[in-house]
């Protein structure tokens, strides 16, 4: 037989060479050894909430605007020891006596 | 994904990453095993112990070869470690080569037959050129990356190639010349 018909056939016979599969699970195993993510520290799970992948996220400035402006206003309105009514803050706005008003709307 | 993303990836533990790895180079790297050895256990503890170093060597990696090649190249050095040492235990140098008398073609092999025959003459190759067809011509790497894979130049492959399909072409001749 011709040596090029020979290596025809032989590469003929090579490609019906049976497959070889791996064994079951060894997918598994493998992984199995694989590197784990390093456990995160309560800080460093918030840092990396706030910048993922380390970069600074565009919205945690506002957010943060946000949380001391409540927080100042939570504090300042704590701070008010007059009970204040919405009528008597009307009848102060026309220039009215609100007490006096009161009293002889009353009669 | 970039084969260097996912490696890097992986290396930090993603496990889609690691997931991808092994699904995309774990059942060649078996086949090899499998054919350099012979043996399915042995295959697979090769392939675990692969990958094994390749879990280690990820997050150093630098990508100056590419992965495929680096992990073939692992598991052709763990084979020939293994073969060494089963040559050792046996006091054989260097295992016979040999075609099966009684696997001889003649007019009569079927096709069944000549596949058996090209089995038996593969796994009768001498290590290098087992080694050099198995990267080629089965698994399908081209000639620069099977030299890269076993440290050689294209010539010392292509040389080991032919040597190796003149022995498995012997088999396929009619008239066993």
């Amino acid at each position: 037989m011709p040596e090029d018909k020979l290596d025809i056939e032989l590469d003929a016979v090579l490609a019906r060479l049976p497959e070889t599969d791996p064994p079951v699970g060894l997918a598994e195993r493998i992984l199995a050894d694989a590197p784990r993510p390093p456990r995160k520290t309560l800080i460093e799970g918030l840092r990396s909430a706030i910048f993922p992948s380390g970069r600074r996220w565009p919205a945690a400035g506002a957010l943060a605007s946000l949380s001391v402006g409540m927080m100042a206003g939570y504090a300042v309105a704590q701070d008010t020891s007059l009970p204040v009514d919405a009528d008597s803050i009307v009848y102060a706005a026309l220039g009215l006596d609100a007490d006096r008003f009161e009293l002889e709307y009353d009669g | 994904m970039h084969e260097a993303d996912q490696i890097a990836r992986a290396a930090a533990g993603d496990e889609r990453a690691q997931a991808a790895l092994v699904n995309t180079h774990m059942p060649r790297v078996y086949a090899v095993a499998k054919r350099m050895l012979k043996d399915a256990v042995e295959a697979e503890d090769v392939t675990q112990e692969a990958f094994i170093r390749a879990w280690k060597a990820l997050p150093d990696w630098e990508p100056r070869a590419k992965f495929s090649t680096w992990l073939h190249r692992v598991t052709l050095n763990l084979c020939y470690d293994r073969l060494r040492r089963k040559r050792e235990q046996t006091g054989a140098d260097e295992l016979p080569e040999r075609v099966d008398p009684g696997l001889r073609p003649d007019e009569a092999f079927d096709q069944a037959q000549k596949v058996q025959a090209i089995e038996i003459a593969i796994d009768d190759l001498p290590e290098r050129q087992k080694a050099a067809l198995t990267l080629c011509s089965l698994q399908g790497l081209g000639n620069k990356e099977a030299a890269e894979v076993m440290e050689v130049s294209v010539e010392a492959l292509e040389s080991l190639l032919s040597r190796a399909r003149r022995k498995l072409k012997y088999v396929l001749k009619p008239e066993g010349v």
